[in-house]
């Protein structure tokens, strides 16, 4: 505790530096009042003697006092206050240079803080319970293609409970979404975690009321009891205090309430109700068994590593017995197993992916290159305003300031600059943030793991404070140790020659045309981007009435054990027929009811539809191939991405109604029909930009598309033996929803029953707002069947998904770090010809001496400038139109080469702007004046 | 002993005497002067000068508190006082001031 006690003193020392001064100036005169009265006393000295006696004995007043400053230290404190005095004062005195950095680097800051607090949110892997770090998870991926083999997972904890000694009370768990039925409350669909119930042990965390689940819970044949969490018990049983024990419905089981969890605990991911497994191994066939997650907790002092070493001896071990789905062809050793073990912490296990968080990390480390491209930027700034001050840096040398004085004070200049950029760039981070985390909770909800949190730590702040000190020493470091080492004699006889001391030669003349070239590289690139957004958000939008309508998301509760002892693909296939049999019953009751108009069936959101690849035949040319799996296929879309031939579109399946409803015009061929519908035909309808962006000018109809890769739900036949369709109309653009791109190609499928697995309803209300209709909805479907769930009701248009949330700050983040960047390089290049020019004065006052007149000495100086300038720009602008170029696959837009055009003009303009006004001080400079040093 | 001869013993153990005297009751400087002085019969004479820095080195290191208090003659004094962690490092120190007493008494007493 010592330490403790010193720090505080030595706290208490220095934060009162002036009153411990006079404290000692105190103590000081009743040490000497109390020795002069004691000299009187003792030795009968008169008052006079007895004092001077005292003084003499004591010693030197003020060699103590100087004795008791060093004792105390922080004399170096001083002098930093001092050198923050005068860092505020130069920046006051330059407020063009303090605004422009400030600007530049909070942005930088801004970009970095974010990805360091959302990187570190998201990779979070402190569980908050009582040894979160010993919870691990279990997973089984596929060698192939690293997907997660969760049918594997039901059937091989069985061997993992006997032979993984490193992992106790191993258990699964399953989020499942649920209608919710409690007397009192609207019912409502929402997450079930099915738990095995060692997941209360594993966590350690007592119920608040009643008890957690037990092992007999999940027994077959128990009775079914449900475990809430403190938000739910809040919520929909009004915090009652004899909650357990009363009935719960969830889906179509009745469930009784057995405990309520304290709050804050929310395990497995973001769980407020907890339910034993409604699912086992011995219902279904290995390796196809329902999706579940496996967990478990370290034993006593064993590590993740160990449990993996077990782990792959299992998996090993269970190699050679593994079902035919589970094992691929490998050349002469036959089949092997595809399947690999993993074992990782739990946090870490909700990260999309470890490659991911490794991409995260590189972004963070591209970041601080960004920050130190930017500090370069601004060092260049303070170099040439440094280097100005040679004159003043000299003469405090010659009076004796050590340099490592001087690089301190030039360090604590720019420090105050970067740490204002701080400030700024971490406010601007937090806003970014709890924009993004507002949007992402509102929209992924009880999807985001409890523990990700994205506020602000102090982590963060020591990440931004060392990102600010680090820019300081780019910015004020460097230059002054470039500056201080110039020599004193010769900076001295320069100041009185009336110039700077530091040569500005090539390294100048280069640095300017760097400055323009950058500037003008990047410019036209972000601007083609935007133009290109911008243009795709600008199209017309309301002629559908798109705000009379109501969305929302059907789907039933799956019954595992319904059709247990069958394959996967069979499951889904009875799953879906049932589905579709209840959405019959849906739409018909909702048609009848007397505030619908229509009522249409979709497969997504129109507007919001999913995204594939697709490719066209080349017509008159050889058939392209057939995808086989989805490694084969990954390699085709490659392969032909590198060509060039396959389109990145949206897809989604229709009823003929449709276009009739939403009135979109045909624009050629027709629309679908029944015929399509009863699988008569291979018929699909494409939009007006599917045609122009695959067909260009050529006439669609009758040509043929197949899909090589999309990203839902198709089953295995359809992968393995791909369908060619046949385009046989193409309509008008549906408007995409708000702030996505909105001239989309989309492909129309026709909606087939029984073919999916969730369906969207679009309802047209008859009158009022359409928010209003949610819960008549609602009641409607849970009244044909409890496990009937209405998911994500919201009016169609109602902007959308966290990408588009996310598009929206990274596209910010852009704007700002290009408007930054213009704003640096228009600064730095008008920087360095200012600079440039002011040292040339005495060389201008020679030539005007000598009889240049002053027309000809503005051009001369305009000329030299612009050469500069020029230089640049065509540097420049051959990266640009390569870049563009790279990125619209060879062809240059006409509006890419206006941008270019306007971008180099504006750099051009800045640079004659900033020769313009020294070349006109330095000529109105006498030329006798310019020489008189001499 | 004179007194120019003990300041240059002194300056080792100024730090020890100090500490001790304060183990005593808490005191104000020029008190600790005179406590060390009398309790030595004047064989020992603090340098003024070099006791307050001493008094603060001490403070800063965690080994005493101050606090303005005021003295019999109703005058205003700066008080120091043992702090528990000064107390153990008195221990310590005299523990290590008696071993080198001893061990320097046994060489002299020898040669």
């Amino acid at each position: 505790m010592k330490w403790i006690h010193a720090a505080k003193s030595r706290l208490r020392l220095l934060s009162s530096r002036r009153s411990t001064d006079a404290r000692f100036d105190d103590e000081m005169r009743f040490h000497l009042d109390m020795e002069a009265e004691r000299l009187q006393r003792d030795e009968g000295l008169s008052a006079s003697e007895a004092h001077r006696r005292a003084h003499v004995s004591f010693g030197g007043v003020e060699k103590t006092r100087e004795q008791l400053r060093d004792v105390r230290g922080g004399r170096w404190l001083g002098s930093m206050s001092l050198d923050l005095k005068l860092a505020v004062r130069m920046l006051r005195k330059s407020p063009w240079l303090a605004g422009v950095g400030v600007i530049g680097m909070s942005v930088a800051i801004a970009i970095g803080a974010f990805a360091y607090a959302f990187i570190n949110g998201l990779v979070g892997t402190d569980i908050p319970v009582p040894e979160g770090n010993r919870l691990v998870i279990f997973e089984n991926w596929d060698v192939r293609n690293s997907q997660e083999l969760g049918r594997t997972h039901l059937h091989d904890i069985e061997e993992w409970r006997t032979s993984v000694s490193s992992v106790e009370e191993l258990g699964t768990f399953r989020i499942v979404r649920r209608n919710v039925i409690s007397q009192g409350a609207e019912p409502e669909p929402m997450q079930v975690a099915e738990v095995s119930p060692s997941l209360f042990r594993v966590s350690g965390v007592s119920p608040l009321k009643g008890r957690a689940l037990i092992p007999d819970d999940d027994r077959p044949g128990a009775t079914p009891v449900a475990v809430i969490g403190y938000r739910l018990w809040q919520n929909r049983f009004s915090g009652s205090a004899d909650v357990v024990g009363r009935s719960i419905q969830i889906g179509a089981t009745h469930y009784t309430i057995a405990g309520v969890m304290p709050e804050g605990y929310h395990l497995p991911v973001n769980n407020v109700l907890w339910v034993a497994p409604t699912t086992r191994s011995v219902d279904f066939r290995p390796g196809d068994a329902p999706d579940v997650r496996v967990f478990g907790r370290l034993a006593e002092g064993r590590t993740v590593e160990d449990a993996q070493r077990e782990a792959t001896q299992v998996q090993q071990r269970l190699a050679s017995s593994r079902p035919p789905s589970l094992r691929a062809t490998t050349g002469s050793d036959g089949a092997e197993s595809i399947v690999r073990t993993r074992v990782l912490p739990y946090g870490l296990a909700f990260t999309e992916s470890p490659s991911l968080i490794w991409l995260l990390h590189i972004l963070k480390f591209a970041v601080s290159l960004l920050l130190l491209l930017i500090s370069v930027n601004v060092a260049t700034l303070v170099y040439a305003r440094t280097a100005s001050r040679v004159g003043e840096i000299a003469v405090r040398t010659a009076l004796g300031a050590s340099r490592r004085r001087i690089v301190g004070q030039l360090f604590i200049e720019a420090f105050v600059l970067s740490f204002i950029a701080a400030v700024v760039g971490l406010a601007i981070a937090v806003t970014a943030l709890d924009y993004l985390v507002g949007h992402a909770q509102r929209i992924a909800g009880d999807q985001l793991p409890y523990w990700m949190s994205f506020d602000v730590t102090p982590g963060l702040v020591v990440y931004v404070v060392l990102l600010a000190a680090g820019s300081a020493f780019v910015i004020g470091g460097l230059p002054a140790l470039k500056a201080t080492r110039a020599n004193v004699r010769g900076n001295l006889q320069e100041l009185g020659a009336g110039g700077g001391g530091l040569k500005m030669g090539r390294g100048w003349t280069a640095l300017i045309v760097t400055q323009v070239a950058v500037a003008v590289a990047i410019l036209p690139v972000v601007v083609h981007g935007v133009l290109r957004s911008r243009d795709s958000q600008s199209s017309s939008v309301p002629e559908y009435q798109i705000d009379q309508w109501l969305t929302a998301t059907m789907q039933l509760d799956r019954d595992e054990r319904q059709f247990a002892a069958t394959t996967s693909a069979a499951r889904d296939s009875l799953h879906n027929a049932l589905l579709s049999q209840r959405l019959r019953t849906a739409v018909d009751r909702l048609e009848n009811d007397g505030n619908v108009r229509s009522v249409l069936v979709t497969s997504s959101i129109p507007g919001a539809e999913l995204d594939a690849f697709i490719v066209a035949d080349p017509q008159g040319g050889p058939s392209v191939g057939v995808a086989i799996d989805s490694m084969a296929i990954a390699d085709t879309v490659r392969q032909r991405n590198a060509r060039g031939e396959s389109h990145y579109v949206g897809h989604m399946s229709v009823t003929p109604a449709f276009f009739e409803t939403f009135g979109i015009p045909v624009i050629a061929g027709r629309t679908l029909d029944q015929g399509d519908i009863a699988g008569a035909t291979n018929a699909v309808v494409i939009n007006l930009p599917f045609a122009k962006k695959v067909f260009g000018d050529a006439n669609p109809i009758g040509r043929r598309i197949q899909f090589v890769y999309r990203d839902y739900d198709e089953s295995a036949e359809a992968r393995r033996a791909p369908v060619w369709y046949d385009i046989v109309g193409v309509v008008a653009n549906f408007p995409r929803t708000p702030g996505s791109a909105t001239k989309h190609p989309v492909l129309y499928r026709p909606l087939r029953e029984g073919s999916h697995g969730a369906y969207v309803l679009g309802v047209q209300v008859a009158s009022g707002v359409p928010e209003r209709f949610g819960t008549r909805m609602r009641e409607v479907v849970i009244g044909i069947d409890p496990k009937l769930r209405l998911e994500d009701i919201k009016p169609l248009g109602a902007a959308t998904s966290i990408e588009t949330v996310l598009d929206r700050v990274i596209f910010s983040a852009i704007l700002l770090v290009t408007g930054s960047v213009v704003l640096l390089s228009a600064a730095g290049i008008y920087a360095l010809m200012s600079f440039t020019i002011t040292r040339r004065r005495r060389e201008i006052g020679i030539r005007m001496a000598l009889g240049a007149g002053a027309r000809h000495v503005t051009t001369g100086v305009l000329l030299r400038a612009g050469r500069q300038v020029f230089v640049g720009v065509t540097l420049g602008s051959i990266i640009a139109f390569v870049l563009i170029q790279a990125l619209e696959r060879w062809k240059f837009p006409a509006q890419s080469a206006v941008s270019l055009g306007a971008v180099g003009l504006f750099m051009a303009a800045v640079g004659v702007a900033a020769a313009w006004r020294p070349a006109r001080t330095a000529m109105s400079i006498q030329p006798t004046e310019c020489l008189r040093h001499d | 002993m004179t007194a120019r001869h003990n300041t240059d013993a002194l300056r080792g153990s100024l730090d020890l005497l100090v500490l001790k005297t304060l183990s005593l009751e808490p005191m104000h400087g020029w008190g600790i002067g005179q406590r060390i002085q009398q309790i030595s019969d004047g064989a020992l004479e603090v340098n003024q000068g070099s006791l307050y820095p001493a008094l603060l080195r001490l403070e800063k290191d965690g080994l005493i508190t101050s606090e303005w208090g005021v003295t019999d003659n109703n005058r205003r004094a700066r008080y120091y006082q043992l702090t528990t962690a000064g107390r153990k490092a008195l221990g310590a120190e005299l523990d290590s001031w008696r071993k080198f007493s001893l061990a320097l008494e046994t060489v002299l007493r020898t040669s």
